[in-house]
Formats: structure tokens, C-alpha cells, sequence
């Protein structure tokens, strides 16, 4: 059973007087173990995709099917226990939180969580072992690189073993020597404790780690490609 | 819940100078409230002890209809039986007993008309401050007779001299024209402009002779042993009394519009706090509303991690209540220095009246010495976290409303 | 209000030999006289009712002209002395207990006079019916009645405290009764006259009663149990040096 079912997806915003489609009737899905990319130029509607996926907005049509619950029968709290529980974000500029230090960046899906302290500590440790960070535990994202703070992203989101890691642009502000470390490390953590990941990217570089790329054009999928 | 403390704490820090301003505007606002409530409870315990305990007493007792007719014949009988019910009571710390009359009082020349008051000098010594409102003289002997001290005004009105003797003559309660003769031994000065010009003691036994009232009085003024405990005494002592047409008042009922004015107190307080409050609320709600709203794409980002609606709405609440936890600290050293000063200096008003404060034809000391009660600092305090939470509530809840997406997508 | 006072100083009436019809004015002048003289020394019974006490008194009074006049308490024993002196507008009390005299200041004027329910000052007013107020006949003996009865409303100026008095008098001119009325027309006190005796050839009543009407049940009575008219009284004896040596 895939992890992630769209079906006849549609969204549209109001700009103006105009109305833009951008999804326009998307059907996809993404299996367990996936490493996929989702391509297109700019205003395709790849990070509107990844949006619904990760339940983060409402589609105007169709619907979004995770662990078989339709999203759209779900309430706000429910959404934020789904998300919690079941999907990790990793974003373009990082977004971690200023006054958290690495080691608690990573842990705060685990609090939110209400897992027990000991536990949190042993598995915040060792994804942070696990992205190279060994060691930067105390640092604030500020005493942090970009792709150190990447990497701390990274294990924020994996750190709760979620079904699903969603990355939007994630090695967009990163320079190439760094994003192919990036790159290479979700890659590792996807064939390692199978971690299925989702991008929506116009870097080459994910594009030739993918092993599927979905490229989308005007809101619709062109082409469905696996490697 | 105690890393959504850790994350509010920090943010409050964040912005340092920010923060620390708001925090310190608030604490000049407690600071204030504190040297303010200060004053106003020392002056209202000032009002209190002049115009409770120094003229109405704790409780009274009295001829039901005496405070409303003050007619001579609504006396209360067989004083000397009640006041000994009332001394043998537990909680009496003192009663004093009184007998008022008008007269004429005429010295060698001139004449004026007169509110005779017949008391027990020495129960009034222990009662009332009256024997050290002194302005020539002496103070009524216990146990002395044909002896009369003279409102200060009076005295001069009938030209009259110490050691001299007046003439009382008045209307006695037989119809009959009670006449004798006091010697001046000493005047008083009230601050009460009435007393002043009227006022005359004489004891107790001489007015009852006069006015043919035998062991009749007209009020007891009783002090308790604990002001606290009022309403229980009065009760206790009205049993212990036991007749109908004996009353037993405690003051607020005595005087309703006494006990109106030191309503005034919790209104005073109230609107002090309600004022430095409300302009410090406007800071919080500043202060907070731009904390929210620059850290728009930082909550949207809590958000899409997984973070409940509600717990964004705690996260923002927790944050103003450290910077109130703040003010109030830094509140209560300045508030502190404040209360010290006006505790230990007091602050002088005397400019406000050539005598002292005058207040509804009661004059206070000019001197109000500050009285700090831990009550009106914790309404304080509890007024800054209130406040602080409550002007911040609007700002949570923008935050718990934003949309993740939107949110994200900012800057 | 002169008839307190003439009361109490005993007065001479100066009752005509019933003329066939009197004006007016001669029966409110006959009214005013009731017990008034050129000079008279009589000695009063004055009884007081109050709903608190009762009590008696006898006392002496002298009285020369319209200005002067002196009253001495005799009973009971223990106000015996008291003496009440009346020079114009002016009063004084002399107490024999503290041997003091008091001039009683203007602020007590409406006080009562020896606990009885006539005012100081009553005994000081000195107004005439005939010359302060505007009069009018409202009844003549045999239209409803045996007797006069005149309403009396106050001159602007006149130093009169009440809003109209009427005076009910007899054909013979011996007056009845006189009502009191205030501003609000509210009757206050009635005077009644009682025990018409002849005087010196002339009818005079000996009992005067004042009935105030705002306390039920209470009066003060006077009856002039002695009266001798036109007695030669020395004016020295309304001085303040002689008010102690009476």
C-alpha cells in the first residue's frame, strides 16, 4: 500500500481577478522507500504538490490519501498530529529554530511528541552521529554553516523516524561541494533505515540521485520517470 | 510543556533591549502602583483611626432612635449596668460613655450657645485621642466635678479665661432650667471645625445632674481588641446587652457614610490599577504583536512540524508571562525603594491646607506615612501577569491562526 | 407675639361698656389688651404638659408700658428665684443658683421659655393685630355663630412669624380664641381664653391656654390668680443691677 495516494488534485488561487490552476488534476502515488523528485520550472507547481502532500494546505479539489486517512476529513489538530507523527519537512533556508541549539532542534519533534527523556537523547545522538554533527550539539543555528544548519534540518526531520520526509528546494542555498554531501547523506539515510524522501527541486544533483522524477508542468504531471 | 517554557524564555531575549523596555516601562508602572497604593492605604488608615476609631469607635451603642432624632429623651438607661456588660465582654479593649446636651454658656461678658458632651475622663483617655488635642490646659480629672474644657473657638467667642468659671444653662429633660457653674481648665483643638466652635466636655455625672438624666447616656463608643472581628462583637455584645431598646452598631452601620468613604479605598485602588494597568497592557500587546509578527515564518515552520494549534497559543501566553514575572521583579525593587521612602519619610501634603488635609471637614495629619499592605501588593502583581496574559491573548491567537503555508512563505 | 406677653405681665383689659356695634379694630385692639395695662404687677400660675413631663409653676410678674417687664419664678423650690427680665427686644435670665445673669443671644430666641411651649421669643414679639396686619370680618355674631370672627393676614413688613391669624371675639369684645396659622396655612397653635371675670369694672379672662397642635396632648396653661392694674412700679426695678436683688 503506498504511503502517500493523490487523486483528480486540483488547486487554484485567487490572484486578482484571475484564477491560476496550479495543480490541475494531479494523480499520484508514493511508495515506501521512494527517493523522488519532483521537477519542473518555476510556477509548475512542484512546492504546491509538496504542500498537499505534506498537509500544510487545502486542495480546492480531489483529495490526499496518507495511512489511508482522506486529509480532507481531518480536522487542524489532527492535521498537526499527522504531521507530527507520520511526516518530516525539510525546507529551502533551513528553518530552524533561532533560539534552540542543534541538539534541541533536532529534539523538538521528539518533545512535541511527549517521548521519554532518555530516549530522546539516545536517538537525537545518534542522528546527529548520523548527519556529522557529532560534537555540535550546543551550537545555536547562528554559530552553525548553511549546510551544517542543513544537516540539522536533517536530523530534525528524520530524528522521528517519520514515513515520509518532504524537502523542499533543500540544497538551493548550498553550495554544489555541500549539496552533494547533502545529497549523498539522505541518500544514505533512505537506503540505510529505508526513509522514503520527497523533493521538489530544479538541482540536476537530486535529480540524478532520484530514482524516480516526476516532472510537472502547468499543474499537471508530464512525465512519471523511474530509474 | 517545559521546553515550550525554555523556547518562551529564550524568545523573550531574543530581543533584549526590546523586552527589557517593555519589562521596565511595566515595572515603573507597578513601582508607581505600589507607592500609590501606599499612600492611599496610609491615608485611608489615617481616615480610619480619626474617623473610626477616634470618633465613631469600633462599635456603638446607642437608643435605636437616637442617631437619627438626637433628641435628649432617646437615651440609653441604666448606663452604669451596660457599661459593666460591656467591660466584662472578652473582646472590649475600652468603652467610653457620653451624654451630649445644648446649652448656653456664658462667661463674665458674652454668651454663646454650646453642644455639651458629658464623658468618664478617664475611659476617654484610653478611648480617644482628645486629651492630647490640647491647646491650653488641662485634660478632664478622673473622677473630678464642675469642671469644663472648651473648644478653642468657644473659648475665645466667651472671652473666657483658665480657671475662670462659666455659667451652663440649658434646657433640662424635666422641663426645668438646669444652671451651674464650670470652671475652664483647659481647651481643645479638634481639627473638627464644629467642635471647635461649640464643643464643650464636662463630666459625665455633672451633665446628667444638669439635664436631669440619671445614669442615662446617650452612646457608647466601644474600642475592640480586634478590629478584625467586628461584626462577631457587635453581635456578642448586643446579646449580651439584651434589650430593645439598647442598640449595638458596629461603625459601618453607625455611620454609612464613613464606611462609603473607606469604600473608596478598594475604588481607589482599583482605579489606580485599572489606569497604570491599561497603558501597560498597550506595551504587552505592542511588544507582543511584533514578537508574533516577525516571527511569522518561524511559527509557520512550528506549525508544519507538527505543533497543535493550542500549544502555539501557550507558547506566545507563557512568553508574556515571564516578561511580567520580569516587570513584577524589577517592579518590586522599584516599588520597594518607593514604599521605603514614603513608609520611613512619609510625604507631606501640609501645602494642600494651612492645618493639614483636610477631608469632608476632617482634618488628617499633613504628614500621610505610607502603609504597605501585602494585599495591595499582590493585587499588583496579580494585576501585571493578568494584564500582561491578557493584552497578549490577541497575539496568540493570531499566531494559533496563521496558516502554514502562508506562514512559511513569508518574508 | 404680644399676647404672651401681655398675658403674663397682667395686663389691664380695657373692655368698653358694650357699645352697640364695635369696628373691627376696636374688637383686635380689645384682643391685643386682653391683659394688658399701662402698668400691672399679677402674680400667674403657669401648668405645662409635655408628653415627657408635667410640671407647675407660680410666678410674679411687673410690668411698665410696653417695653419693660420682669417675671420672678417662686415654685417650685427649686427654680424659685429664676427671674426673666425684659428691657424692648432684650432678654436676660438671672439664676439665683450661680448668681449670674444671662443675656440670652439672638441664636436661642426660638428656644423655649422655662420648658413651657412658649418661645423667648414670644415674650420679646410686640406686634398688634390692628396695626400689622390687614384684617377682614368673616363672621358676625347670629351668621353661624355667637361671635366675631376676624382673619388676620400679616403686612409685608410686619415682624409677625405666621401666615395668618384668626381671632374668634365676642360681642362683648372678650376674645376666645386666636389661631395661628403658618405660611403653608397649616393651623400651629391655638390661644384659648377662659374664665372671664370683671377686672376693675372690666371683663378680663383669667385662664390662658396655648395649645400647640403639632404635639398632641400638650399645653401651657396660665391663670392670673392675682392681678392689680395700674400699680406705681419704680423703674428701677428693671435694671440688671436689680434683676439679683429681687
Amino acid at each position: 500500500m503506498p504511503i502517500v495516494t493523490v487523486r483528480g488534485l486540483t488547486r487554484e488561487y485567487q490572484q486578482g481577478a484571475v484564477t491560476v490552476k496550479a495543480l490541475n488534476g494531479v494523480d499520484l502515488e508514493i511508495e515506501e522507500g521512494e527517493f523522488t523528485a519532483l521537477m519542473g520550472p518555476s510556477g509548475s507547481g512542484k512546492t504546491t504538490l509538496l504542500n498537499q502532500i505534506g498537509a500544510l494546505d487545502e486542495p480546492t479539489s480531489g483529495t490526499v490519501v496518507i495511512d489511508g486517512k482522506d486529509l480532507t476529513t481531518l480536522s487542524s489538530a489532527q492535521l498537526s498530529d499527522l504531521r507530527l507523527q507520520r511526516l518530516g519537512f525539510i525546507f529551502q533556508s533551513y528553518n530552524l529554530i533561532p533560539v534552540l541549539s542543534a541538539f534541541e532542534n533536532a529534539e523538538f519533534v521528539l518533545m512535541l511528541r511527549g517521548t521519554d527523556a532518555a530516549e530522546r537523547r539516545r536517538r537525537v545522538m545518534e542522528t546527529l552521529a548520523d548527519v556529522g554533527l557529532t560534537g555540535m550539539e550546543h551550537r545555536r543555528p547562528s554559530e552553525l554553516s548553511g549546510g551544517q544548519q542543513q544537516r540539522v534540518a536533517v536530523a530534525r526531520a528524520i530524528a522521528g523516524r517519520p514515513a515520509l520526509i518532504l524537502a523542499d528546494e533543500p540544497t538551493a542555498n548550498l553550495d554544489s561541494t555541500t549539496g552533494h554531501e547533502l545529497i549523498a547523506l539522505m541518500k544514505g539515510l533512505n537506503e540505510q533505515h529505508k526513509v522514503t524522501f520527497v523533493f521538489a527541486t530544479h538541482d540536476p544533483k537530486v535529480m540524478e540521485a532520484a530514482r524516480r522524477v516526476v516532472e510537472l508542468e502547468d499543474g499537471k504531471i508530464a512525465r512519471d520517470t523511474r530509474k | 510543556m517545559r521546553f515550550l517554557g525554555t523556547m518562551a524564555w529564550r524568545n523573550l531575549w531574543r530581543h533584549r533591549r526590546r523586552s527589557l523596555i517593555t519589562a521596565v516601562a511595566m515595572a515603573f508602572g507597578v513601582g508607581m502602583c505600589m507607592a500609590t497604593l501606599a499612600l492611599t492605604d496610609g491615608m485611608f488608615e489615617s481616615m480610619f483611626e480619626v474617623m473610626v476609631e477616634q470618633q465613631l469607635g469600633h462599635v456603638q451603642v446607642h437608643h435605636p432612635d437616637y442617631p437619627s432624632k438626637r433628641l435628649l429623651h432617646d437615651s440609653v438607661e441604666d448606663a452604669s449596668t451596660i457599661l459593666a456588660r460591656i467591660d466584662a465582654l472578652p473582646g472590649t479593649e475600652v468603652a467610653s460613655p457620653q451624654l451630649n446636651g445644648f446649652a448656653l454658656v456664658g462667661g463674665e461678658t458674652k454668651s454663646s450657645g454650646a453642644m455639651l458632651m458629658g464623658i468618664d475622663a478617664a475611659r476617654s483617655i484610653r478611648a480617644s485621642p482628645l486629651h492630647e488635642r490640647l491647646e491650653e490646659g488641662r485634660f478632664l480629672r478622673p473622677g473630678a466635678s464642675g469642671e469644663i474644657l472648651l473648644g478653642h473657638k468657644l473659648f475665645e467667642d466667651l472671652d473666657a479665661a483658665l480657671g475662670e468659671a462659666v455659667v451652663v444653662v440649658t434646657q433640662a429633660s424635666d422641663g426645668s432650667l438646669g444652671n451651674a457653674l464650670f470652671d475652664v481648665v483647659g481647651t481643645f483643638r479638634s481639627g473638627n471645625a464644629q467642635m471647635d466652635r461649640s464643643g464643650a466636655y464636662l463630666p459625665l455625672q455633672d451633665l446628667q445632674d444638669l439635664l436631669v438624666l440619671p445614669d442615662q447616656v446617650h452612646q457608647i463608643t466601644v474600642l475592640t481588641r480586634d478590629p478584625g472581628a467586628i461584626e462577631a462583637y457587635a453581635e456578642e455584645l448586643s446579646q449580651a446587652i439584651g434589650s430593645d431598646t439598647v442598640q449595638v452598631q458596629p461603625w459601618w452601620e453607625a455611620s454609612p457614610q464613613t464606611s462609603q468613604m473607606m469604600g473608596m479605598r478598594d475604588f481607589s485602588a482599583l482605579l489606580i490599577l485599572g489606569i497604570v494597568f491599561g497603558a501597560a497592557a498597550f506595551g504587552v500587546l505592542n511588544t507582543m504583536m511584533m514578537s508574533v509578527f516577525e516571527r511569522t515564518r518561524e511559527l509557520g515552520v512550528l506549525r508544519a512540524l507538527g505543533i497543535r494549534p493550542g500549544r502555539l497559543v501557550w507558547l506566545i501566553l507563557i512568553e508574556s508571562f515571564f516578561l511580567a514575572g520580569l516587570s513584577a521583579v524589577i517592579g518590586l525593587m522599584i516599588g520597594g525603594v518607593l514604599d521605603w521612602y514614603i513608609v520611613v519619610h512619609g510625604l507631606d501634603f501640609s501645602s494642600a491646607g494651612e492645618d493639614g488635609f483636610s477631608f469632608s471637614g476632617i482634618v488628617l495629619d499633613p504628614i500621610i506615612y505610607g502603609v504597605v499592605r501585602p494585599i495591595s501588593i499582590a493585587y499588583i502583581v496579580v494585576a501585571v501577569f493578568v494584564v500582561s496574559v491578557l493584552s497578549s491573548l490577541w497575539p496568540a491567537l493570531r499566531a494559533a491562526r496563521l496558516r502554514p503555508v502562508e506562514a512559511i512563505r513569508s518574508e | 407675639m404680644m399676647w404672651i406677653l401681655a398675658a403674663l405681665l397682667g395686663g389691664a383689659p380695657a373692655w368698653g361698656q358694650a357699645p352697640p356695634e364695635p369696628t373691627i379694630e376696636e374688637l383686635l385692639n380689645a384682643t391685643d389688651d386682653a391683659s394688658r395695662g399701662e402698668s400691672s404687677i399679677a402674680v400667674i400660675r403657669m401648668e405645662i404638659k409635655t408628653s415627657r413631663y408635667e410640671r407647675s409653676m407660680k410666678m410674679k410678674a411687673w410690668s411698665k408700658g410696653t417695653e419693660r417687664s420682669l417675671i420672678k419664678i417662686l415654685e417650685p423650690a427649686k427654680d424659685a428665684g429664676l427671674t426673666t427680665l425684659r428691657v424692648g427686644d432684650n432678654l436676660w435670665n438671672y439664676l439665683p443658683k450661680v448668681d449670674r445673669t444671662m443675656k440670652i443671644p439672638s441664636g436661642l430666641m426660638g428656644g423655649s421659655w422655662m420648658g413651657s411651649h412658649f418661645t423667648n421669643d414670644d415674650l420679646v414679639r410686640d406686634s398688634r393685630l390692628s396695626e400689622d396686619f390687614t384684617y377682614e370680618l368673616t363672621q358676625r355674631p347670629g351668621e353661624g355663630g355667637d361671635n366675631y370672627i376676624v382673619s388676620c393676614v400679616p403686612k409685608p413688613d410686619a415682624p409677625v412669624v405666621w401666615g395668618k391669624v384668626v381671632a374668634e371675639i365676642r360681642p362683648d369684645k372678650v376674645p376666645v380664641k386666636v389661631d395661628y396659622y403658618d405660611d403653608d396655612g397649616t393651623l400651629v397653635r391655638t390661644m384659648s381664653y377662659d374664665d372671664v371675670r370683671e377686672v376693675n369694672g372690666q371683663l378680663s379672662p383669667r385662664i390662658f391656654q396655648l395649645t400647640p397642635h403639632d404635639k398632641p396632648g400638650e399645653y401651657t396653661r396660665m391663670t392670673f390668680e392675682e392681678l392689680q392694674l395700674g400699680a406705681d412700679i419704680p423703674d428701677e426695678m428693671f435694671n440688671l443691677q436689680a434683676l439679683k436683688k429681687q
